[in-house]
């Protein structure tokens, strides 16, 4: 049995989301694939629930968060993982509308939300009001760090439960039916 | 009070006619009134209308088309804007319902036209006589295919190595297949990899290029890839050398097969297992397609061709190092021709193992056959053939002036760029010759005779310096005054001196005359002194009066000449005359 799923990573530039996916897996690609064509493909292969899944893990390039979203990008994702600068508040924002834009996209697909750079959370600045609402919406909320590796496998294999997860309730309502 | 009585009794009155009237009617006509009414109420519900026009629509749609075209005319506009509708709102719905017969149809007419070239090649083809052209034509025949595409497929060679199958919108891999020995290569791509690649590049294209085709080709290093497209789906092929057109089709087909066979599960994916695709791999499988050029070919004829081919390699050696020789040989004559001043070669072509020089040769240059001797070449192998020209060489031009103006052995010539210097002695005659005609030969443009001395000049110099030294002109006794009778010899010694200071600077040298001025012993030394000054001065003032130049003639004073045994005792004026070159 072959599971695999398309996951997106989604954030302002500078996040760091690059760097939480090479914590993640084995880079795979030239630098200069994403400057090319915007983004940078990984992939890892996970065990969860008793089954291996293979994630092909979609690095979007943070350049043009606020222009558009590439739709073709995001396109037919299972989930993604929205990376925050903790130390930036206006990357949470940017968050917030890159969120917004994937919703219209691709639909109510479940997403973990990063909070990157933990590191260095003595200089953390959120404005708790943008915050929330993104929080609740979010399967999970991580605080991780590519520097030191905390919470980076946590964050992935809450979004691969939570897309497992979604699958399973899927397969049990048809079933019902 | 009668009054209303009188009006209820008039209606009760006509009440009763009507009411018999309206039974009456009801006896005699009430079921067809019920109809009528039946009818009126059948007519006024739409409902009931649709039901019979439904009823009879298609019989009446019928039974029109029998009879002429107007229906067809009249519902041509609705079809064609219904249609124009459709593809306007919803152009996938369209292609996507098209999809499966499109290809088929196209494919018809591509192979129905591929076939009437074949025709046409293989009637071509039928006049060829060669080994290998029989053998195909005995394929042909036993294939029951055409001869131009047994030829056109022994000519191919390509393989497919790899087909991906791909999901369009997650851009995931469903499946693959790859040929047995590209996959246990140590270059076999990662086949997600490859997968999400191909899947960002095609949606870049599509997203950069939206006016444009999709992308259908792309080529990585020596792997062409072929993308075929289905609506959910799209087939990769990687393909090594160069597929024939037909392998799209393949791959067409395939990707139609696999639509078809696998719809609701490609359209509903969103991720996931993909294991429900595994039936796809045969299909993927019949698409490596491999096409081998090189035959098998048995042990004995391989070695005959290896020695053949080993016999012209060598041929071929020997003869390029044959050639690179003689071609050497024959610069070797052109570089000796050429150093010698005064030869041009125009033209050099072997002819086996003569030479063949051709060019200009100015007659003063070296005979050519000799030159080629002095350098050690065989002058028999060598055809000459030279045009004669004037050569502005200048180491010719010395050689041209001597040949020219025979110069005489005291004569030097010097030839330094177009200036010719004369040095040394010459007889006027011939430095007149050259003079004049020196400008005409070719390469002179300045003659320098300042340095050559005239033979004559030097003679009629050396002639009369001993005759012009001869004279003497007395004075009497403390006179200064010139004896009028001397006046002829005054005259001679004046032509003599101006001939002399003529000729001395065509003879090379220049001239000094002296008065030297004398008295007898008697009076004073002073004053004799100064009566030998004035008896100088006085045959100066003579001689200047004759034309002789002041610049060449001095007169001194010499004092007393004690010369007892002259007529004059020593009272005279004598001429010197001084030649220095």
């Amino acid at each position: 049995m072959s599971i695999k799923h398309k996951v997106c990573l989604l954030g302002a530039s500078g996040v760091g989301k690059t760097s939480l996916v090479r914590r993640f897996v084995r880079s795979m690609f030239l630098e200069q694939y994403r400057t090319t064509v915007g983004v940078v493909i990984e992939r890892k292969q996970v065990r969860r629930r008793g089954q291996d899944v293979d994630l092909v893990v979609w690095d979007l390039s943070g350049e043009d968060e606020f222009q558009h979203v590439r739709t073709n990008y995001v396109q037919g994702a299972s989930g993604y993982l929205l990376v925050v600068d903790g130390t930036r508040a206006s990357t949470l924002e940017t968050a917030r509308v890159l969120q917004a834009a994937v919703l219209s996209v691709v639909g109510p697909v479940p997403f973990v939300l990063a909070l990157n750079k933990v590191d260095l959370i003595e200089s953390w600045d959120l404005d708790r009001r943008t915050f929330d609402p993104l929080a609740n919406a979010a399967q999970a909320v991580f605080e991780t760090s590519a520097k030191t590796g905390a919470g980076v496998e946590d964050a992935f294999g809450a979004l691969v439960e939570a897309i497992l997860a979604e699958r399973a309730a899927e397969n049990d309502a048809r079933d019902v039916r | 009070m009668a009054r209303a009585a009188i009006i209820r009794s008039s209606q009760a009155r006509a009440e009763s006619p009507r009411a018999s009237l309206s039974e009456l009617r009801r006896l005699v006509v009430g079921p067809e009134t019920q109809r009528l009414d039946q009818l009126e109420t059948n007519l006024g519900n739409p409902d009931l209308q649709v039901e019979a026009v439904a009823r009879a629509l298609p019989r009446a749609v019928t039974a029109r088309t029998l009879g002429d075209r107007q229906l067809q005319i009249a519902s041509e506009p609705l079809v064609a804007h219904a249609l124009h509708e459709v593809v306007r709102k919803d152009p996938e719905m369209l292609s996507d319902a098209l999809f499966p017969i499109v290809g088929r149809a196209v494919r018809k007419a591509v192979s129905a036209a591929f076939a009437a070239i074949m025709e046409r090649l293989s009637a071509a083809m039928e006049h060829t006589f060669t080994v290998q052209g029989l053998r195909w034509r005995l394929e042909a025949r036993r294939c029951k295919r055409p001869l131009a595409e047994v030829i056109l497929s022994h000519n191919l060679l390509f393989r497919v190595e790899h087909v991906f199958l791909l999901h369009r919108k997650t851009g995931l891999l469903l499946a693959s297949a790859s040929a047995a020995s590209a996959s246990g290569s140590p270059t076999a791509p990662d086949p997600e990899m490859v997968a999400a690649m191909f899947s960002v590049i095609e949606g870049f294209v599509r997203e950069t290029f939206p006016e444009r085709e999709p992308l259908t080709q792309f080529e990585v290093g020596e792997l062409v890839g072929r993308i075929e497209y289905g609506p959910s789906s799209m087939l990769v092929a990687l393909i090594r050398g160069t597929a024939p057109p037909s392998l799209t089709s393949e791959l067409r087909d395939a990707v139609e097969r696999i639509e078809l066979s696998h719809r609701e599960q490609l359209s509903g994916f969103r991720g996931g297992d993909t294991e429900v695709f595994e039936g796809c791999v045969p299909v993927l499988e019949s698409c490596l397609i491999t096409r081998q050029r090189e035959r098998q070919r048995s042990s004995a004829a391989r070695i005959a061709i290896a020695l053949l081919v080993f016999a012209m390699m060598v041929l071929v050696s020997v003869w390029v190092s044959a050639s690179r020789r003689a071609e050497r040989l024959l610069q070797d004559y052109v570089a000796a021709l050429v150093s010698e001043p005064g030869i041009v070669v125009t033209n050099a072509t072997r002819d086996g193992k003569r030479m063949r020089l051709s060019g200009l040769r100015d007659p003063l240059a070296r005979d050519p056959t000799a030159v080629l001797s002095a350098r050690g070449l065989d002058v028999s192998r060598a055809s000459l053939q030279f045009q004669p020209y004037y050569a502005p060489d200048p180491r010719l031009l010395e050689r041209r002036l001597r040949t020219t103006f025979s110069p005489p052995p005291t004569v030097t010539l010097a030839v330094d760029g177009g200036t010719v210097s004369v040095s040394g002695v010459a007889p006027r005659e011939w430095l007149q010759r050259l003079r004049m005609a020196a400008g005409l030969v070719p390469g002179v443009s300045a003659l320098d005779v300042h340095a050559v001395r005239e033979q004559e000049a030097i003679a009629a110099i050396d002639a009369a310096v001993p005759r012009a030294e001869q004279f003497r002109f007395s004075f009497r006794p403390g006179s200064a005054v010139v004896d009028p009778r001397d006046a002829p010899r005054l005259d001679a010694l004046a032509q003599t001196l101006k001939a002399i200071a003529d000729d001395a600077p065509r003879a090379g040298v220049t001239v000094l005359f002296e008065l030297e001025g004398h008295t007898d012993q008697t009076g004073e030394e002073s004053a004799n002194q100064s009566l030998s000054e004035a008896r100088a001065d006085a045959v100066k003032a003579e001689l200047l009066s004759r034309g002789v130049s002041s610049a060449t003639l001095s007169a001194r004073g010499a004092g007393v000449l004690s010369d007892d045994a002259s007529p004059d005792r020593g009272r005279n004026v004598r001429s010197k005359v001084k030649v220095t070159r």
